[in-house]
């Protein structure tokens, strides 16, 4: 399973071929009765007949309001208070090491060699459904889970791992706690959520010194 | 390579032996006659004429049931950094009086005696290379490849684009340079080849729309001599086959990361030139796109192009041809030996780049109906067309944009090295036996290349199991005669001994196949995944073999879906020596 986490989204394509099938063949019901899912697979309301590449974000549909339809150990998660302003560092920390390789350090994500993580620069997602996506990830595309049980009974979803075609839920490289997936959906939401260009500003608050990574934001282009 | 003066060879061997140079000196005479110099592996790929061929003879067919693994070391480089969780290892060593000088992937250099039946540690150098710097724009792994013998230093390059000169001694850096820029996406995998005085480096980077370029640095004076782009500027021959009217040369890929050979008897480097960019979207860039996915031959002095031969026009497949040209010399021809990414073996002339002969070397080719005989071109070439389609069903366009293409756009055969064994004749090919699916996505010129973002115009991904081979070709015909089939990919490369093949699968079966019949003969498990090509030394009189074990590379990362069971390989960092008990 180890690997599977540093794929991003490079197996999307092909995933939502087969998501589409096994969508439609298993969970037709349980998808009209969860649009939130069909949100997920960023392409409108259902499943999408066709591989639609882009690296540009596909529109997203409006959320559903806060904590609908998440099942009780999601639910839970997103009723942690908000992390206080500046208080920060432990969600950038966790975004580094869980999130950065595929969504890259500005969230952008973006086209890859082999598929595109979103962007969360400019993911319509508010706090609950941010979390939901971190512990469930999104079966049939590259965001892998990141609670330990989000698949084992009846969770995320309404899923469970062992009734899914192996393959259509990543297992993340590390797990996190649910105070660790907060901190981190805190932290996409103050500070990459909604903006624009990646800045040097930014760069630096994510590197600190130490590395020459931020130096194409400091010469004009 | 020429190997008509061996008498000559010899005799200067053996004056070299009686009166040897100063030890540690590793001087011009010594690298010209590397091949003679059987203990030691003097150049990346042991000789100027990239043969990684050994003429010890201790390991061979009878000795092989007693060949175990005589120590291990250690080594690090396996942490991440960018977008890579992970380091590996692609390195060949170099051997020279019983040491041995191995890399990791962040560039680490590590001298290790290997006297008396084991590995000690004896320095380490830490270039600190920049992580986060490197690592965001490194397309395909957290590599290095190795090192070069230059009189008492070692020169290495880092990921992070410099070139580094270490006292052999002492293991402290003596002088540094940039010659990469990764703000540009340009970043450096490959060993530098030492030519004269002067260190050659090659540059990756063609997924984040560099302009390739092979440079020389004068190692007396650590200046550049000359750097030649491999796509040219407006106004030099062969700008007129880029036609586009948004510039696309400028970001027109062309990368060299690969280590090239050299030919001393007319001073010709012969390097690699990898695909152009972006990857899949050739309608961005209408036109041949030179010298993209070429063999080049430059003069050394200079670094001017001499000659080229190009395999892939207007390439739509990321069918690049960075990979070693083999120098040999068969059927009363002086030929330059590629296997290419495309899935076809091509010898030309070295003194001219004239086509000579093409073979296909893989099980499955798609993408073209054959080479025509006469030019060297695929058949489905056509010089009228700016945007070439091959066969239509199968190439990856703007209109056929999701596509099965075979060999897959990891080749054919990828930078693992092959080798030649001057007695039979034959040349061996480390195959990647693939087919994969290409996505193609539209490149809008003044908005979709960003710096230091993938620049790639789609994507692969892989629905189908890939194999691999060792395929074996008679150089002077072009003859297939023979083919050992692997589980996995090839992704190491391969050594030639007088007896055997050995090559390394990315599950850790290390293999032993004979020479002439590529009957498997022996293998061992490493427990960790092989990515780097075995090497020969000799000490204590005593023949041993190395191999760096801990997978690199892309393929965990982009290709894994094709190899399932590799995904419970574990990143790892070791050098394993193999000896005779
Ligand atoms: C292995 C790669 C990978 C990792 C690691 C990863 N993601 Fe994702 N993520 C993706 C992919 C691919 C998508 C797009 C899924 C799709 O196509 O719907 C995505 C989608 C998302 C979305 C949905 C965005 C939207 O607008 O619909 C959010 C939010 C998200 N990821 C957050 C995170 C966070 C936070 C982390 C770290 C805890 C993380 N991801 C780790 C690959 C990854």
């Amino acid at each position: 399973m180890r690997f599977r986490n540093f794929w991003c989204g490079r197996r999307r394509l092909a995933a939502r071929l087969i998501s589409a099938f096994f969508w439609a063949s298993f969970l037709l019901p349980l998808l009209l009765a969860a649009p939130l899912l069909a949100a997920g697979s960023g392409e409108g309301p259902g499943p999408s007949p066709a591989p639609q590449p882009s690296s540009q974000p596909a529109p997203q549909p409006a959320s559903p309001p806060a904590g609908a339809d998440l099942p009780p150990a999601i639910a839970a998660i997103a009723a942690i208070p908000d992390a206080a302003p500046g208080d920060l560092a432990q969600g950038q920390r966790l975004y580094r090491a869980n999130c950065a390789g595929c969504h890259k350090w500005h969230g952008g994500g973006g086209g890859g060699y082999g598929g595109a993580a979103l962007s969360l620069r400019a993911t319509a997602l508010e706090r609950p459904q941010i979390i939901e996506t971190i512990a469930c990830g999104r079966p049939g595309t590259g965001m892998p889970y990141h609670l330990r049980d989000a698949y084992a009974g009846a969770g995320c979803y309404g899923l469970a791992e062992k009734d899914l075609p192996a393959g259509m839920v990543l297992e993340a490289n590390n797990f996190l706690r649910p105070a660790e997936i907060a901190a981190i959906a805190d932290y996409v939401i103050a500070t990459i959520k909604g903006r624009g260009e990646p800045t040097l500003a930014e760069c630096r608050a994510f590197f600190g010194e130490g590395s020459r990574v931020c130096d194409i934001y400091e010469k004009p282009q | 390579m020429k190997r008509t003066p061996f008498l000559l060879t010899a005799a200067l061997g053996a004056l070299l032996a009686a009166a040897p140079a100063r030890a540690g000196d590793v001087t011009e005479q010594r690298l010209l006659n590397a091949d003679q110099e059987a203990g030691n592996w003097l150049l990346h790929h042991k000789d100027y004429a990239a043969h990684r061929y050994t003429t010890l003879d201790q390991i061979n067919p009878a000795t092989l049931p007693r060949l175990h693994v005589a120590w291990t070391l250690a080594l690090g480089g396996v942490e991440g950094g960018g977008i890579w969780s992970h380091g590996g290892l692609e390195g060949t060593p170099l051997a020279e009086d019983g040491f041995l000088y191995v890399t990791d992937g962040w560039g680490r250099l590590y001298k290790i005696d290997a006297h008396g039946g084991q590995g000690v540690l004896v320095w380490m150098m830490d270039p600190k290379t920049d992580h986060d710097w490197a690592g965001a724009v490194a397309c395909c792994g957290v590599d290095n490849r190795g090192a070069a013998f230059w009189h008492n230093l070692v020169i290495t390059h880092t990921l992070d684009g410099r070139l580094i000169a270490t006292d052999k001694e002492s293991g402290k850096i003596v002088w540094q340079r940039q010659v990469a820029n990764p703000d540009k996406g340009e970043v450096v995998t490959g060993a530098p080849l030492i030519v004269h005085d002067m260190a050659i480096s090659g540059v990756a980077g063609a997924e984040y729309g560099i302009r390739g370029w092979i440079a020389a640095t004068d190692l007396n004076t650590h200046q550049e001599v000359w750097r030649t782009y491999t796509i040219p500027a407006k106004g030099e021959p062969g700008a007129e086959t880029w036609k586009d009217d948004h510039d696309a040369a400028q970001n027109g890929g062309g990368s060299t990361w690969v280590t090239g050979s050299y030919d001393p008897a007319t001073d010709t480097i012969v390097w690699g030139v990898g695909n152009p960019g972006p990857d899949w979207d050739n309608a961005y860039r209408p036109g041949d796109n030179l010298y993209t996915d070429s063999s080049l031959g430059l003069d050394a002095k200079t670094g001017k192009i001499k000659w080229f031969f190009q395999h892939t026009p207007n390439d739509p497949f990321d069918y690049d041809s960075v990979a070693e040209n083999v120098l040999v010399d068969a059927g009363g021809r002086h030929l330059a030996l590629e296997a290419d990414r495309n899935g076809i073996a091509y010898a030309i002339d070295r003194t001219n780049g004239q086509f000579v002969w093409a073979t296909p070397f893989v099980k499955k080719l798609t993408w073209t109906k054959g080479v025509d005989p006469r030019t060297g071109k695929p058949v489905d070439y056509d010089p009228q067309r700016d945007v070439q389609v091959y066969v239509a069903s199968v190439t990856p366009s703007r209109e056929n944009k999701v596509t099965m293409i075979c060999p897959g756009n990891m080749g054919g055969k990828n930078w693992p090295p092959t080798a030649y064994n001057p007695d039979l004749g034959t040349w061996y090919i480390p195959v990647i036996e693939s087919c994969n699916r290409i996505t193609v996505q539209e490149t809008i010129p003044g908005k979709s290349y960003k710096p230091r973002e993938f620049f790639t115009g789609g994507g692969p991904s892989d629905p189908e199991r890939i194999t691999g081979s060792l395929t074996a070709i008679d150089a002077a015909t072009g003859r297939i005669t023979g083919k050992a089939e692997t589980r996995y990919p090839l992704l190491g490369g391969v050594l030639a001994t007088p007896s055997l093949v050995l090559t390394g699968e990315p599950d850790g079966t290390f293999h032993a196949f004979d020479a002439k019949t590529l009957q498997p003969l022996w293998q061992f498990p490493t427990g960790a995944g092989i990515s780097a090509p075995p090497m020969a030394f000799m000490v204590d009189g005593k023949e041993y073999i190395a191999l760096l074990v801990g997978l690199g590379g892309a393929w965990d990362k982009w290709f894994i879906d094709a190899t399932p069971e590799l995904k419970r390989i574990q990143p790892s960092s070791m050098l394993y020596v193999f000896g005779i008990d």
